[in-house]
């Protein structure tokens, strides 16, 4: 992917950068906000990484401006500012997802994976089938090879995300925040029991597991 | 003592310009009236003595001189007698003993050295002469000073009254301004005091009738202070918490590097990496909390308040936890009615949920039951959040509520290490581990925010804490 990355810090951008690079993304860097604009304007990017507080404009104003231009591309807003208003300012200024600084890389990878390949037909599809894991969201129901599941209301839930992300890391915010609605962190592994839970319905004397813990990510659900 | 002082302070300098102004009036109304008073008896002196001169002129004219001559020797030896004397056409003296020179025609003002015996004023005569019809000249005069002893008498009237006036101006305005001044003094000192970061330091105002709006200004400077010194107080509070919240993960993370330093194998190199991760986690944790505090106290989040089902909210918080809680051997139950509407942020009354949720976890023995409900009680919703645990007791609550205090004496350890968690200020605490005060903090600042009455109570057994707010009617979301 062609990435567009406008951060002022020079250690953040170098690492992201870095990473991103690591990852096999193509990336260009910007260190204000009006320079982010001229080459977001002049380069069509698949997908933007703005620090929200970048001198000279800053960059809810500059996605507003490529927004009003006409670019589709999706942005994902790095901000230090955790503000339940500032995050909600963000994406009614036209960004696709927030990152509260400071960040793991392995989170901002997630998102940007979640983001680049959120296919835009894949919510329509009524039966999501990961290995021989079916799941069927109009009769919410679930089956794995013939064992119908038991899932609660929030297991179907979370279990439906999982696999609408399927091979790709979903993090234990990302879940918090999708499944819940909880934009705060809590001390306890909510995420983490509510996995298990589903993961023993799921995985239980299977030889194949297809819930897999990612260390220090999240997970990732996957056939092999 | 303080003249300098004392000529700086506001009253005193009213009471002296009050003294000036009354000094100033008083000296031009006895100088008009020096004036007048003056200017009126020598009028009076002069009817008088023209009047005399007419009559004398007269006796001359019908009577001859010779008679003349005896008139004026009769009326000098009158009391309270004009003066005169009388000569002939060659200046030769007739009559009187008015000790004048010949003067020409009209009025004179003569000095003469005083007739009394011993006196030793100079008299100062109005004279007046005239030339009679038979070529003999008449002087008739008197001392001015009888006109002048009552002017005098008035001008000393005034003068008396004047002084008296502006003196006691001045009395007055001293004993007054020293007592302010006495009070200024105490709050300057009080101040000064505070200055010097004795924020201890208050006034002592004066009760009663004498009480005035000094006392009510170091009223409200007493006021202020406590205010301050509250919030001084949870500031060092908070900024030691945070210190010591802190140091013990970075320590930790610091260990945990040293260890994937001198690690034989990878391994356990990666082990001490990860352990380092998840400490330094710990912190960011904290800062989190922090933070979050800080935008809560801003208020913005009002803005943004929406009519929503307390009810719902619990069921979610509960889903959400249950898992948790029943891992660690509890259980959680929700005790919700239908139609428990109240005007909020439901982020931040999931995050207060929240937090008390793990707080009843993290203080209380396996095998509790924690229980959430949400009820309506005429205009007011209460959210609970209540334990079966060991609870706090009673007398203590207010305590907890109002200030830092520390339950269990060892810090760290498990007990209850609630400190102004509950508070009244922006206070903040931590305790048993980063963040986990600060959790408490947050869920007093999100009530205050609600403008919530946070109570603590007793579950009999456990702990039970309440959220009231307002109840709204309610939509159908």
């Amino acid at each position: 992917m062609h990435i567009l990355l406008v951060e002022d810090d020079q250690e953040t951008r170098d690492y992201v950068a870095r990473g991103l690079r690591e990852e096999g993304h193509v990336v260009d860097m910007a260190g204000n906000g009006l320079d982010g604009l001229h080459q977001a304007s002049e380069v069509g990017y698949d997908l933007l990484v703005v620090d929200r507080m970048i001198p000279a404009l800053d960059g809810i104003s500059m996605v507003k401006s490529l927004r009003a231009a006409g670019m589709t591309a999706p942005v994902l807003f790095l901000t230090a500012l955790g503000a339940v208003a500032d995050r909600v300012q963000g994406l009614e200024a036209g960004g696709d997802d927030y990152l509260v600084k400071p960040f793991s890389f392995a989170e901002l990878r997630a998102r940007i994976n979640a983001l680049s390949r959120r296919p835009p037909l894949r919510e329509e599809v009524s039966v999501l089938q990961v290995g021989d894991l079916r799941l069927d969201r109009l009769s919410r129901t679930a089956v794995r090879g013939d064992t119908p599941l038991e899932l609660q209301q929030r297991e179907f839930q979370l279990l439906e995300y999982l696999m609408l992300h399927a091979g790709r890391v979903v993090t234990r915010t990302m879940l918090l925040e999708n499944i819940w609605g909880f934009h705060f962190n809590p001390a306890s592994n909510i995420v983490d029991t509510h996995v298990s839970r589903i993961r023993a319905k799921i995985d239980r004397g299977n030889q194949a597991p297809l819930i897999h813990t990612v260390r220090g990510a999240g997970y990732v659900l996957r056939a092999h | 003592m303080r003249t300098k002082h004392l000529f700086a302070s506001t009253g005193i300098r009213l009471a002296l310009i009050y003294g000036g102004l009354v000094l100033a009036s008083f000296s031009l109304a006895i100088a008009l009236t020096w004036v007048a008073a003056r200017s009126a008896a020598e009028s009076d002196l002069r009817d008088r003595i023209r009047l005399e001169v007419e009559a004398m002129e007269q006796e001359i004219r019908d009577e001859g001189l010779a008679a003349a001559i005896a008139a004026i020797e009769v009326r000098a030896e009158r009391p309270g007698a004009l003066e005169y004397w009388l000569v002939d056409g060659s200046g030769q003296h007739l009559a009187g003993d008015l000790p004048l020179m010949n003067t020409p025609d009209g009025w004179h003002r003569i000095e003469l050295p005083d007739a009394a015996p011993g006196a030793e004023n100079r008299e100062e005569m109005l004279v007046l002469t005239a030339t009679m019809g038979d070529g003999s000249r008449l002087s008739v005069g008197d001392d001015l000073r009888r006109a002048e002893a009552v002017r005098d008498a008035v001008l000393r009237a005034l003068l008396w009254i004047g002084s008296a006036t502006v003196l006691l101006g001045l009395v007055v305005g001293v004993v007054v301004t020293r007592r302010a001044l006495a009070q200024v003094d105490a709050l300057t000192e009080t101040l000064g005091q505070v200055s010097a970061g004795r924020l201890t330091a208050r006034f002592t105002p004066r009760a009663g009738r004498s009480a005035n709006d000094l006392d009510q200004l170091g009223l409200s400077v007493n006021r202020m202070l406590d205010h301050i010194d509250e919030l001084v107080g949870s500031v060092r509070r908070v900024s030691r918490d945070v210190a010591h919240d802190l140091r013990t993960p970075l320590s930790h993370v610091q260990q945990r590097l040293e260890q994937a330093r001198s690690a034989a194998t990878a391994e356990e190199r990666l082990q001490a990496i990860e352990a380092a991760e998840s400490k330094v986690e710990e912190v960011l944790r904290a800062f989190d909390a922090i933070l979050r505090l800080a935008e809560i106290e801003a208020g913005a989040a009002r803005s943004r308040f929406v009519e929503l089902d307390a009810a719902l909210l619990i069921e979610r918080l509960a889903d959400a936890y249950r898992p948790d809680v029943e891992a660690s051997g509890r259980t959680l139950i929700t005790d919700g009615t239908d139609d428990v509407w109240l005007r909020g942020d439901s982020e931040l009354l999931s995050q207060a949920l929240a937090n008390l949720i793990e707080n009843a976890m993290r203080h209380t023995p396996t095998g509790t039951r924690i229980t959430i409900s949400a009820q309506t009680d005429g205009p007011t919703v209460r959210i609970t959040v209540s334990d079966t645990g060991h609870g706090i007791p009673a007398e203590r609550h207010s305590d907890v509520l109002e200030t830092f205090v520390q339950l269990d004496s060892s810090r760290g350890t498990a007990g209850f290490t609630r400190k102004d968690a509950w508070g009244n200020g922006s206070g903040s605490g931590s305790g048993l581990g980063p963040g986990f005060g600060l959790g408490l903090s947050i869920v007093a600042a999100i009530a205050r925010l609600h403008d919530a009455v946070l109570e603590l109570g007793d579950a009999s057994p456990g702990l039970r804490v309440t959220l009231t707010f307002n109840r709204v009617s309610g939509q159908a979301a």
